[in-house]
């Protein structure tokens, strides 16, 4: 890259009003993520928002053009999946076992922190429409991401070539299900000895024969 | 039919239908939100009656589970299949669980919305989970004592099986595998589990990847019964 190309930018420092802005958008957001959480997406209307918000419903326009915005702002503040890209990037070049157990628990322990966010999907996956779509979306990306993982470990030799994306959803669906209902664990096992006996068990399956 | 007769089976029918009602209030509107005369209005009946069926909330859960409940099944299938090889068997299970569950999806629905938040679903999913739960280590456990399977906690194993399937067929409609069908997926999710847990398969998979796992489920668990 050439320094002409690169058109030099006014460098923008945030004002106060800025950081206020920004500030109170986040209070909104997260205002939401909790009357949703309770009360349900659907059934929550933007006046409710703002109550809740102790702010006013103009406001509220101003900040989200509609509720479906404002679900989104929701879980793009409040997904797990910047950490978890992070977390595979730190760890690629590890053996697959302690990559997969390290990655489970987090991915366990960071669910744990979502449980508002997982709350209205696990409540709303019929009945509005955008909520199917977001969750569809992240639960993608999050699978294509441990996916992309797995087959780079078939690729190098680490694991035999087989369907990555059962793989990977078995890991998902597991972890996500077990923290998405608390009670599902065995009183005997803790969830970290789970998640690690859990990889252990499909790694056997799945790893080359030759090593 | 006699007078009596008539009023038992008029009566079973009326408690079928409240029992069918709640199901799907329950899961529509949330069993910590959902009242008594929501669940008159839906059924068409006043609370008063329903109250004569049921104490309460509580117990009209508990009938739910009762009636949709799919250990029955499971054990027949076990039953059944006991002398079958292991991964045809496991095959056969899980597809028919897989089935059980997309029959029931309002039932999982309650459990998913609140197994976590409220104390009567709470109870009522464990207490499930854990009939079949143990019906299914009970198995795992004899293949393991017949020398068909290796050694391990088959709690877990049972766990991930039961788990994947639960949320492969409720999450089918918004997130399907991208590669293969439901069925599909449950065979190679057995095949995946059981090259890694029979005796044959070549390597033990804590030692093969250097890292030991800190309970041995073997010998805590394997040889408890």
């Amino acid at each position: 890259m050439t320094e002409h190309s690169v058109k030099p930018e006014r460098l923008h420092r945030p004002t106060w009003r800025d950081e206020k802005a920004e500030e109170r958008r986040n209070q909104l957001i997260d205002t939401a993520l909790q009357v949703f959480a309770k009360k349900g997406f659907d059934k929550t209307s933007v006046r409710e928002l703002a109550a809740a918000a102790g702010v006013a419903q103009g406001l509220m326009y101003h900040y989200f053009k509609s509720k479906d915005k404002l679900l989104e702002a929701v879980v793009e503040r409040h997904s797990f999946l910047p950490q978890l890209k992070t977390l595979l990037a730190t760890l690629q070049s590890e053996p697959a076992a302690k990559v997969l157990k390290a990655v489970g628990y987090q991915f366990f322990e960071l669910l744990g922190q979502k449980e508002s966010l997982m709350n209205i999907f696990f409540h709303e996956t019929q009945s509005h429409p955008i909520v199917p779509r977001i969750w569809r979306s992240i639960m993608n990306e999050g699978i294509t991401l441990f996916q992309n993982y797995l087959d780079e470990r078939v690729k190098v030799g680490e694991l035999k070539p087989h369907n990555t994306d059962v793989t990977a959803r078995t890991l998902a669906y597991t972890i996500v299900l077990l923290r998405g209902t608390g009670v599902a664990f065995y009183h005997r096992t803790r969830p970290e000895e789970f998640i690690n006996q859990m990889v252990d068990n499909i790694l056997g399956g799945i790893a080359a024969k030759n090593t | 039919m006699n007078k009596r007769d008539g009023r038992l089976i008029k009566g079973e029918a009326t408690r079928t239908r409240l029992v069918e009602t709640a199901l799907s209030v329950f899961a529509e509107k949330g069993f910590a939100r959902a009242t008594i005369k929501d669940l008159g209005v839906a059924a068409g009946m006043s609370p008063a009656i329903l109250y004569h069926y049921f104490k309460g909330k509580e117990e009209l859960l508990q009938a739910v589970v009762e009636r949709y409940s799919f250990v029955g099944d499971v054990r027949q299938l076990i039953d059944a299949g006991e002398s079958l090889p292991v991964g045809d068997f496991l095959k056969t299970l899980a597809r028919r669980f897989y089935i059980l569950i997309g029959e029931r999806l309002d039932l999982v629905r309650i459990f998913l919305q609140e197994g976590a938040s409220n104390k009567t679903v709470a109870a009522a999913w464990k207490g499930l989970l854990s009939q079949g739960f143990t019906l299914l280590c009970g198995y795992f456990n004899r293949q393991v004592a017949l020398g068909r399977l290796k050694p391990h906690n088959a709690e877990v194993t049972v766990r991930t099986l039961g788990v994947s399937i639960v949320m492969l067929r409720f999450t089918e409609g918004v997130f399907p595998p991208q590669t293969v069908s439901g069925p599909e997926f449950i065979d190679q999710l057995v095949d995946n589990l059981l090259s890694g847990l029979l005796p044959v398969s070549g390597c033990e998979p804590g030692q093969a990847q250097g890292h030991t796992v800190k309970i041995d489920g073997g010998r805590a668990y394997g040889k408890g019964r």
